[in-house]
């Protein structure tokens, strides 16, 4: 299973990753959807984590427009 | 006066069966070539038998001895004093196949058996 | 996690209750369990596997199947139950894993796993997990994906060379085994999430955009390309199905292969040696025919010492007659010599005149010779019939055929030794694969290869499949970044989260090749530390990873070692799981079934030194072979905690003993 260390790891791997294609998404909504992912990594259904994604989405978007 | 040679010659009964049954064995491909075979048992034996009973006419002489190399041999080796050279070989013959036959007694001849060692 | 317990009833090998106390104490972590081979070891991981997933697997990891789990001296007695109960402690909390199998009531005797009731049950602290938040629960200590490094089969460390080869399919599996250990498949979902996100907002977005005027081309062009994509989509799903049942079949057949190999073996060589059987036959016919050729003229070497011996009598005969046919022609001459001399009185030698007394003497010498000349008898008929006789002779002394048949009896008899050991060969084959059916084994044979062929057309599809989707996918994405520069289409609310999707999308994607390149790098170096640690050889320097995730070992030039013993082998994969374990695990218990099957007594030490210090608990199951009490264990004693023993109380009935603390 993965660990705070895999943590460290996997998400470092996504801040790079996020450098490399020069991306315009906030690094805190980048964690949080990793934080999805972890959070149900093992659930064999793969509805919930689209469902939470989607969810965190919204949020993402409802937050832009109120600014 | 030179005696007459016969054109058939045989062997007795006893002789050709025993010849038949080594042919049917598959001992020989010919039954010429035991009854020649024979005729080598008995002059290396030294053997002179005696007269065939109750001979049975088997092959033509052309057919055992075309070449003369088997009356040669026995006139080399056997006074005939006379007689006829295809009736010694006859009685040679009928001792020979009697003496195969019971020295091989329905196993293949093995002809280094019977060839003499050389010195 | 700490494992405290594992009760078992009825669990393969072991009739009724079975118990073993794990190791609490940090300091002594390590316990030990003896058992001689087929006596229960491997029950034992089984038993822990069962406990926690509901599986036990056997030779290739196939699965094993219920009915044949249950002590089979119980099933014997009419008792088909079978228990594990596993008690493990995580994070402060105390749990009770319990797992139960008893017969349906109107099946008298069970023949396949649907014939059971299974039921668990799993108490947290004393109190009941709710059924359907029992496996998540058991995967934040154990997850099933990862159980290969905690329960750790030692059999299966070949394995782990199969990493080594590029596409083998043990070596994709491993690879898969493993970067679910590193957390990979976290990003894998996460972009999977991302994709299936992006399409269906684009394909809402298609149907936003249709309803702004102008927007058409795009609208048409995205559509086209969604319909595309999910046709292709399904098309790779369809073919990874029947990739999935090709590899399965393939599977299946490889054991069936593998069991009759040597069915197989038996046959083909039983077809040979029929044909050797033929061959031979024949060849002693043809020599038999030719040997009776011979027998023809086999007569003349009876005779021939007497007609040698005729023949030399003959020659000097030959010889006599010949001497005196000369003697007399030369008695002749003489003769007329004399009487020439007489009649002339003139001596025929010296010429001079014959006086009375010389005359006298000659007459004399005459008469003499007249008498010997009438004594000799020369009988011409008598030389020409010898010379006959002697051609005769020759003619019957030419070489005969006893040699040639003598040399043809030779082979004749070595082909019927042959024949026979062919023939005894032959009988022990056809017992070998008596009641076999070997045609099938042909068949599957066949039907196999056939299927290799059918797995890489396969994979060839889904990869052109992959490549069209990849393509048709830049293009939307092209879309979309036409789109976002669009005032009208960027108001869309779907077309934002297109934006957001896709750039997920991309960014998840990278972040996996990043993650993978990463682990390695640190798998690498663990493995590496692990490795000198446990090997022997001081001039190795380290190991190397491949995207496999096999290890070539380095020399002290930082050369690949390519020639490896099977001892190397077993280091090199201990340290890759040692390295994983670091990597990517947390430190929970390992479970090892005979992981020293290969290794000499150094190795044996590093190992026995260095895992203890890997992890919280080790627990062995080994033979005496591969652990000697007296000497091995003097070296780590200060860390084991227990010992135990399996005992054999029956073929079907085994029992573990406590022996030491």
């Amino acid at each position: 299973m993965t660990t705070d260390n895999d943590q460290d790891m996997a998400l470092a791997a996504l801040r790079a990753a996020s450098d490399d294609v020069e991306a315009t998404l906030p690094e805190s909504f980048i964690a949080a959807t990793y934080a999805i992912q972890r959070r149900h990594q093992f659930n064999q259904d793969q509805t919930a984590s689209l469902h939470d994604l989607e969810k965190l989405v919204e949020d993402h978007l409802g937050q832009g427009e109120a600014r | 006066m030179s005696v007459s040679e016969p054109t058939m010659i045989g062997l007795s009964e006893k002789a050709h069966a025993l010849l038949s049954q080594m042919k049917e064995d598959n001992f020989l491909a010919e039954m010429a070539d035991g009854y020649r075979l024979g005729i080598g048992l008995a002059l290396a034996q030294g053997i002179e038998p005696e007269d065939v009973p109750q001979r049975r006419t088997v092959f033509s002489v052309a057919t055992i001895d075309p070449d003369q190399e088997i009356a040669a041999a026995i006139r080399a080796l056997i006074d005939l004093k006379g007689g006829s050279v295809y009736r010694m070989a006859e009685r040679l013959a009928d001792w020979g196949v009697i003496e195969l036959a019971k020295r091989f007694d329905g196993s293949p001849i093995d002809v280094g058996a019977l060839v003499p060692k050389s010195d | 996690m700490k494992l405290l317990k594992l009760t078992t009833f009825n669990f393969m090998p072991y009739k009724g209750t079975m118990s073993l106390s794990f190791p609490t104490s940090s300091e002594q972590n390590v316990m030990l369990v003896y058992g001689d081979n087929m006596r229960g070891k491997t029950s034992l991981l089984n038993a822990l596997r069962w406990a926690f997933y509901g599986k036990a697997l056997g030779r290739h990891s196939r699965e094993l199947p219920l009915q044949d789990l249950i002590n089979k001296e119980a099933t014997l007695e009419g008792d088909w139950s079978m228990e594990t109960c596993i008690t493990f402690e995580d994070s402060g909390h105390t749990y009770e894993y319990r797992r139960r199998a008893t017969k349906h009531a109107l099946v008298s005797k069970p023949s396949r796993p649907e014939d059971f009731e299974v039921s668990r049950g799993l108490l947290r602290d004393g109190i009941a997990i709710n059924g359907y938040m029992i496996d998540s629960e058991i995967s934040r200590f154990a997850p099933e994906q990862t159980s290969r490094f905690f329960l750790f089969d030692g059999e299966l460390l070949q394995e782990y060379e199969s990493l080594l080869i590029d596409g083998s399919e043990q070596g994709r599996k491993i690879k898969e085994a493993i970067e679910q250990a590193l957390g990979v498949p976290t990003l894998i979902r996460g972009r999977e999430d991302a994709q299936t996100l992006l399409k269906s907002a684009q394909k809402q977005q298609t149907r936003d955009l249709d309803k702004i005027s102008g927007m058409e081309r795009h609208v048409d062009r995205q559509r086209a390309l969604q319909s595309e994509i999910e046709t292709v989509e399904r098309d790779i799903e369809d073919q990874e199905t029947q990739l999935k049942t090709i590899r399965t079949d393939k599977t299946v057949l490889d054991d069936f292969i593998e069991a009759t190999e040597k069915i197989h073996a038996a046959k083909e060589r039983l077809t040979t040696n029929q044909e050797s059987l033929a061959t031979n036959a024949q060849t002693q016919k043809d020599l038999e025919i030719q040997r009776l050729g011979l027998m023809r003229d086999a007569w003349k070497d009876l005779i021939r010492p007497q007609i040698a011996l005729k023949r030399e009598h003959l020659t000097e005969e030959n010889n006599q007659l010949a001497e005196a046919m000369i003697r007399k022609a030369n008695i002749s001459g003489q003769i007329e010599q004399l009487k020439k001399s007489l009649s002339s009185a003139i001596c025929h030698a010296c010429g001079q005149t014959l006086h009375q007394s010389q005359r006298e003497l000659a007459g004399a010498e005459l008469g003499r010779l007249e008498a010997e000349y009438l004594g000799i008898a020369v009988d011409e008929n008598a030389r020409n019939r010898v010379s006959a006789e002697i051609r005769d002779l020759d003619r019957l002394l030419k070489p005969g055929p006893t040699a040639q048949i003598k040399f043809l009896d030779k082979e004749l008899s070595k082909l019927k030794v042959e024949q026979t050991k062919l023939d005894n060969e032959i009988e022990r084959l056809h017992d070998q694969i008596k009641g076999q059916d070997t045609a099938e084994i042909a068949r599957k044979r066949t039907l196999r290869d056939g299927l290799i062929k059918i797995e890489g057309a396969t994979e060839q599809s889904i990869r052109a499949s992959r490549a069209k989707l990849d393509k048709n996918n830049k293009e939307l994405q092209m879309i979309a970044k036409a789109l976002e520069g669009i005032p009208t289409a960027r108001a869309a609310k779907s077309t934002q989260i297109v934006k957001i999707a896709g750039e997920l999308e991309r960014i998840y994607g990278r972040s996996i090749d990043r993650l993978r390149d990463d682990l390695k790098t640190r798998v690498e170096q663990f493995a590496s530390d692990a490795f000198k640690a446990l090997t022997t050889q001081s001039k190795y320097s380290g190991l190397k990873i491949n995207n496999n995730y096999g290890l070539a070992i380095l020399d002290e030039r930082g050369h690949e070692v390519t020639i490896r013993s099977a001892g190397a082998e077993q280091i090199v994969a201990l340290s890759l799981i040692d390295g994983l374990a670091r990597a990517g695990r947390s430190a929970g218990p390992v479970v090892m079934d005979t992981p020293f099957g290969r290794l000499d007594p150094g190795h044996r030490a590093n190992i026995l030194k260095y895992l203890p210090t890997t992890t919280n608990q080790l627990i062995l199951f080994v033979h005496e072979g591969e652990v000697a009490r007296g000497h091995d264990l003097a070296q780590i004693s200060s860390r084991i905690d227990s010992v135990y023993e399996i005992k054999e109380v029956s073929t079907r009935h085994s029992k573990i003993e406590k022996v030491t603390t």
